[in-house]
């Protein structure tokens, strides 16, 4: 666990590292970790990977991060179906009884990371398009911070619209609203899978989770899936113990 | 982003104006939007009836991404406020998010009054006194609610 605390505490971490080969993870965990089993197994199915700082929003910003640069990529459609999802969503907040006030500067970066942002880096293409990307979800306290931040109340907002989420819910909360309260709004609260899967859902993407718990000898990783992502809204992370980073195939 | 905390503050003041939450006022210093002095007043038909209680609300460059700091001006006697004003309570500190703004801290503050939360005393007296002799903890709030017009003046 000395590792997992030591990427946390590092003030100076990007918020999104550099794409790192996914032998990056060796320097990481050194050969008598009981993580290393299963880091070999990673390493046959994907080729890299980029670190994300940890600091308790790690899932929202891996999430995003891989959002955002699955849309360079994607018919024009995937665009506007999220922004109208964005934009749509400040007056379902408002009707679930958030104060829209308190919301819409958060929204407001939001329509403008996709209205201007991706539609920029869209028009650039290539790298030069993923360099642009990557310097907004870089930059500390940016429009990108405040859009992590947005999807909080978002997931909230899709935990809130089915009943069927409150069937996951732990014994620990009277409620989904309760779980809202203290799991989801929060600043720094970490997700787990319930967000994860709201928020897949949500933004009708495909997450695949690979579970990195140091407890298989064999090396073996379980893999679960959440959301359809049919338009092709992909993103692949790594969970270790309180922590999420980004894996590339 | 050294103006969002100020853009939100106005939006929030703006709010607080238009569409009031009864028994709570509030407003920044003329000279500074980062420090605000709200009031809330007793709810009706408790023992907090007719207080006027003072507050001050101090807001760093983070709001509205870290709570504001928040304390009683005016002498108060509850289960979850220190001595010095400090309160208790989960919003403003480890449940703090962006999705409260000044009208909602506030009306949380104003609920807190009347409903306190005994698992968190910031107060030992006043936190005994609500759960073992109900009778003379309302006479304490009353002298509060006293004092707290003394202070007015």
């Amino acid at each position: 666990m000395d590792e997992i605390e030591s990427i946390n505490e590092a003030s100076s971490t990007p918020l999104v590292s550099q794409l790192y080969p996914i032998s990056h993870l060796n320097t990481i965990f050194p050969p008598s970790s009981p993580f290393r089993p299963q880091i070999s197994t990673l390493s046959s199915t994907f080729t890299s990977l980029r670190i994300i700082k940890g600091d308790g929003s790690c899932f929202y910003r891996a999430f995003l991060y891989a959002i955002l640069t699955s849309l360079l990529t994607s018919p024009p459609s995937v665009l506007h179906r999220l922004t109208t999802y964005i934009k749509t969503s400040l007056s379902l907040l408002g009707d679930a009884g958030y104060s829209k006030d308190a919301l819409e500067m958060f929204h407001d970066e939001f329509v403008e990371l996709l209205e201007v942002t991706v539609k920029d880096c869209r028009e650039k293409g290539g790298q030069e398009g993923m360099d642009g990307i990557h310097k907004v979800m870089t930059e500390e306290g940016g429009s990108a911070e405040y859009c992590c931040w947005y999807m909080r109340p978002l997931c909230s907002l899709q935990l809130k619209s089915d009943p069927k989420y409150s069937s996951f819910l732990p014994s620990s909360y009277s409620d989904i609203s309760d779980f809202c309260k203290r799991e989801v709004e929060p600043t720094g609260r970490e997700c787990d899978q319930l967000q994860v899967i709201a928020l897949a859902e949500a933004f009708e993407a495909r997450v695949e989770v690979s579970y990195v718990d140091g407890h298989d000898k064999e090396g073996k990783v379980t893999k679960h899936t959440f959301g359809e992502g049919t338009d092709g809204l992909m993103v692949n992370v790594m969970y270790r113990p309180g922590h999420y980073d980004l894996l590339y195939p | 982003m050294s103006t969002s905390a100020r853009r939100r503050l106005l939006r929030d003041f703006r709010r607080l104006q238009n569409d009031p939450p009864s028994g709570i006022t509030g407003a920044p210093l003329d000279s500074n939007i980062m420090v605000w002095q709200a009031v809330i007043f007793g709810p009706d038909e408790t023992a907090w009836e007719g207080g006027t209680f003072k507050l001050t609300l101090e807001f760093s460059e983070d709001y509205p991404n870290k709570a504001p700091s928040v304390r009683f001006l005016t002498k108060m006697f509850h289960p979850n406020i220190y001595n010095d004003g400090q309160i208790c309570l989960d919003i403003l500190q480890n449940q703090w998010s962006p999705i409260y703004d000044i009208s909602a801290i506030l009306t949380s503050i104003q609920s807190l009054l009347c409903d306190p939360n005994p698992s968190s005393p910031a107060n030992s007296e006043a936190s005994r006194l609500f759960s073992e002799n109900r009778r003379e903890y309302n006479r304490r709030v009353r002298e509060i609610v006293e004092q707290s017009w003394v202070d007015e003046s």
